[in-house]
């Protein structure tokens, strides 16, 4: 048994140590806000704060984030970086299929905790990990200026 | 927002009752189920009780049945009933519709999203309803009041009259609920309109920005077991043997099972089931496509391209027209994984005589006929609970991962979720298809375009998916041969044969189907005839389409728009394309560099005529969508196989465009009055071969395969 505080709750949790922390959020927590779309880190769907950083958690295994601190699409909109986030995002009504959207938000509120005022090469490089097949890039990258500017 | 059913019953409301609901629950009012029969605006058999209900708590449930994957049909089928109905849009909620007869096309009931189709077929029933349901209730308060109604007015779900008297939608729905429903109602003239014409912000939004928006793969049913399927390597191998013994002693797993097309591992999660893979020894037979290679693949088709097809279209006489000048195109575009960013995924389960599924379906009939024909029950009761789509893209209206669910889940007896991998997603697909094209363009001697002849190979799609009902009665599908024929531009005589050549490799609709992969040849061939005539591209084609308004109009924003005529830097080229598909007209310009001698777009200026733009905010989405969608595919998207085994599988070797490679999109929509085009896909058809021109005006050299790889 190994604990994790997840939004700010501390749980016990008996997970194989391999098992990725993707699924021990979605299947063992039962969070289902942070999705699945490659298992390899290569979309960034699955993009969850760790200790204060962004980490694909498909690529995080329970092992490593055991003991840590982690924040997921279900608590990051309680912070005044993630409540600015989501109001920007709801103002410019950015989702569209809105599955890559949680992954884009932890990605773009872990982005404003560290610059401020990110220019959009900024943006580009930090979010360029975040795949969107609907191709809301635009939205995205507007939503960012935005939370930044509030 | 769009409640789920689950919320939605627990809050007490009594579905499919009526147009308002029985008076046995809290909250609720008089049950009238108002059945129309015979034809006349709504439609034989149309039940207003599915699809709108007014609560006494001030609630309008629209239920709707049109898949959401992204396109945002919900909100917009929403937008025309409020329209008529003049409730407050803050009243609307929105619940997705169980699969059923009421929710299929008007024409035929047949109930699927695809061909950009949802809001534009239901144009006329939807505002119906909401006028039909607005004089109901107009007539209720008058009778109330013993005023004539043509005295009231109503806005934001309030009915007023003259001498200050209100009452709200909700007051009046129990007695409404009793009048006679309006035959025909009359519409709002444009200029009356409330909510359509407005970029109203979608009613998905908010949840799908905290992330409780439930997709298919989020589905949780108690008793709900997981499951993967292994597939061939090689497409399509039988299975010889294989032994689970190892798997079967891993945490987790509580089944090794064959089906059709491969073997399930049936676990507690997805981890303790995808982890087993390896655990299972299998054994495979020779796959159909042993040996099959690109190169054996090219030559099939250039094979077919030679025999004699079914002609499309013919007009005048190829033969007979002048040739003063030819212009020949021999090209070949690549099968296109969907790639959604939701992998395949559905749950069933499979009870005596009846089914329940969930999942992000695109074709609810499809998948009752799927599930009833695999488990031997009535298509009618199979329930089938449609969920957010992780993007659709057409992928999703195929059956194949509803039947690999079905057999699991009737080998398993419980509720069984079957989830794909992405490896699966890629590998195990269905693809938009491979195709050579041939086409032949001709010129007199002023360089009037004088003759096309075209001839396509490419597998039906339609025959694939089992949708019969869009191949002609003369053996067409109509979806190989889209954006070759019925061709706005004024060509005399013309000559389009399609020859069914099928490889056999699974093939499925993809964003924009035929109009994906024609458009590039015939744009192409355009700009060639534009310049075999030393004429600008698009001044070329505003005399082929003299006779078209909505199209001179489309060419000339895209001028202003684009600065057409400016001088560009030598380092870029500009390119254009106009195509219309699925009832919409969409004309693009870019600006192209070439770094590294890959193109980088930096610009694209899109000008949408789609009629009346019901949602400009996601008209303009959906054209950036599929912008993108489509770039992605001419840059880098391309699924191969090496000796019968696709090539690619996963984000690193079928690169979809990333943020830092999106360019400048303007989106320019034009006002209309006209019933709305579809707007889902047509923003896809001109992008590619607007990029191919701008190449062509860059470096004279001619793009004739796609995906790029080089200007040789």
């Amino acid at each position: 048994m190994k604990t994790l505080t997840i939004n700010g709750s501390s749980q016990k949790i008996d997970a194989p140590d391999d098992m990725p922390l993707l699924w021990v959020i979605r299947d063992i927590l039962g969070l289902k806000g942070t999705k699945f779309g490659c298992g390899a880190g290569l979309c960034g769907a699955c993009t969850v704060h760790l200790n204060g950083t962004a980490v694909r958690s498909c690529q995080t295994s329970f092992a490593v984030a055991a003991g840590g601190v982690v924040v997921t699409i279900e608590g990051v909109t309680a912070t005044q970086t993630g409540s600015k986030v989501k109001s920007a995002w709801q103002e410019l009504d950015v989702p569209q299929c809105g599955y890559c959207q949680p992954g884009q938000i932890m990605s773009a509120t872990a982005l404003l905790a560290v610059n401020k005022a990110p220019t959009d090469s900024d943006i580009n490089t930090s979010m360029a990990g975040n795949i969107c097949r609907c191709g809301t890039y635009d939205r995205i990258r507007r939503a960012i200026h935005q939370a930044a500017e509030n | 927002m769009v409640i789920s059913r689950r919320q939605f019953l627990r809050s007490g409301a009594v579905l499919g009752g009526g147009f308002f609901v029985a008076v046995t629950l809290p909250n609720l009012s008089i049950a009238q189920t108002i059945t129309r029969t015979g034809t006349g605006a709504f439609g034989a058999g149309f039940k207003f009780s599915a699809y709108l209900e007014i609560r006494r708590d001030g609630d309008v449930i629209l239920t709707i049945g049109k898949s959401e994957m992204g396109q945002g049909t919900l909100t917009g089928i929403a937008q025309l009933v409020a329209d008529e109905l003049a409730c407050a849009w803050s009243q609307i909620k929105i619940v997705q519709a169980k699969a059923a007869a009421d929710y299929g096309f008007p024409h035929n009931g047949f109930m699927i999203t695809g061909g950009s189709s949802g809001l534009r077929t239901e144009w006329l029933r939807m505002r119906k309803m909401g006028a039909a349901a607005r004089l109901m209730l107009l007539q209720t308060a008058a009778d109330k009041w013993g005023l004539d109604r043509a005295i009231l007015t109503v806005a934001d779900g309030i009915i007023s009259a003259p001498n200050g008297q209100q009452a709200s939608f909700a007051d009046l729905a129990e007695a409404a609920s009793k009048q006679v429903v309006p035959e025909d109602p009359p519409l709002k003239a444009p200029e009356q309109r409330i909510f359509i014409g407005k970029a109203i912000q979608r009613l998905d939004t908010e949840q799908k920005i905290l992330g409780t928006a439930e997709f298919g793969i989020d589905v949780q049913v108690p008793h709900m077991l997981t499951a993967i399927v292994i597939t061939p390597p090689h497409l399509l191998a039988p299975l010889k043997r294989f032994d689970a013994s190892e798997a079967l002693v891993r945490p987790g797993v509580r089944a090794v099972v064959p089906i059709s097309t491969g073997i399930a591992i049936v676990g507690d999660h997805y981890w303790a089931v995808h982890s087993a893979r390896d655990a299972v020894q299998i054994e495979w037979q020779d796959s159909p496509f042993t040996g099959m290679d690109m190169d054996q693949l090219r030559s099939g088709y250039r094979d077919a391209l030679a025999t004699t097809g079914k002609v499309a279209e013919a007009k005048g006489d190829v033969d007979l027209a002048s040739h003063a000048r030819s212009v020949v195109l021999e090209m070949e575009q690549p099968y296109l994984a969907h790639a959604c960013m939701e992998p395949m995924n559905f749950t069933v389960w499979v009870k005596d005589d009846s089914a329940e599924v969930w999942g992000p379906t695109q074709a609810q009939s499809l998948v009752q006929n799927t599930v009833a024909r695999i488990a031997g029950i009535d298509p009618n009761n199979v329930t089938v609970h449609t969920t957010f789509l992780g993007g659709g893209f057409g992928r999703r209206s195929a059956q194949d991962f509803v039947q690999s669910a079905t057999e699991i889940a009737l080998a398993t007896g419980q509720p069984l979720k079957l989830m794909y991998s992405r490896e699966d997603d890629m590998r195990a697909g269905r693809y938009r298809p491979f195709s050579q094209t041939r086409a032949v363009a001709t010129q007199d001697a002023d360089g009037n375009f004088t003759s096309l002849d075209v001839k396509i190979a490419v597998p039906s799609v339609s025959k694939w998916s089992g949708l019969k009902f869009l191949i002609r009665d003369d053996g067409v599908d109509e979806q190989a041969v889209e954006g070759l024929v019925d061709l706005a531009y004024e060509i005399p005589n013309t000559h389009i044969e399609w020859v069914d050549h099928d490889p056999k490799i699974p093939v499925h609709f993809w964003r924009a189907v035929g109009s994906s992969h024609n458009p590039f040849v015939l744009e192409s061939l355009i700009d060639e005839l534009a310049f075999a005539a030393a004429e600008d591209p698009l001044t070329y084609r505003r005399k082929l389409l003299s006779k078209q308004p909505r199209y001179l109009s489309v060419l000339n924003v895209l001028e202003h728009e684009s600065d057409w005529f400016e001088t560009l830097a030598d380092d870029k080229g500009r390119g254009m394309a106009i195509v219309k598909s699925f009832g919409t007209i969409v004309a693009e310009a870019v600006e192209v560099r070439l770094v590294d001698g890959v193109p980088v777009v930096d610009k694209v200026t899109c000008v949408v005529d789609c009629g009346v733009a019901v949602n400009p905010g996601q008209i303009e989405a959906q054209m950036h969508s599929s912008i993108v969608f489509g770039l992605s595919a001419f840059l880098r998207g391309e699924i191969t196989l090496s000796n019968g085994a696709i090539m690619q599988s996963n984000f690193h070797d079928y690169q979809p465009l990333r943020i830092h490679e999106m360019p400048q999109i303007s989106v320019h929509i034009l006002e209309g009055d006209e019933t709305p085009g579809g707007v889902g896909e047509p923003g896809l058809p001109p992008i590619l071969p607007a990029v191919g021109n701008a190449l062509y005006a860059l470096t004279g050299k001619r793009l004739t395969r796609l995906p790029f790889v080089s200007l040789v």
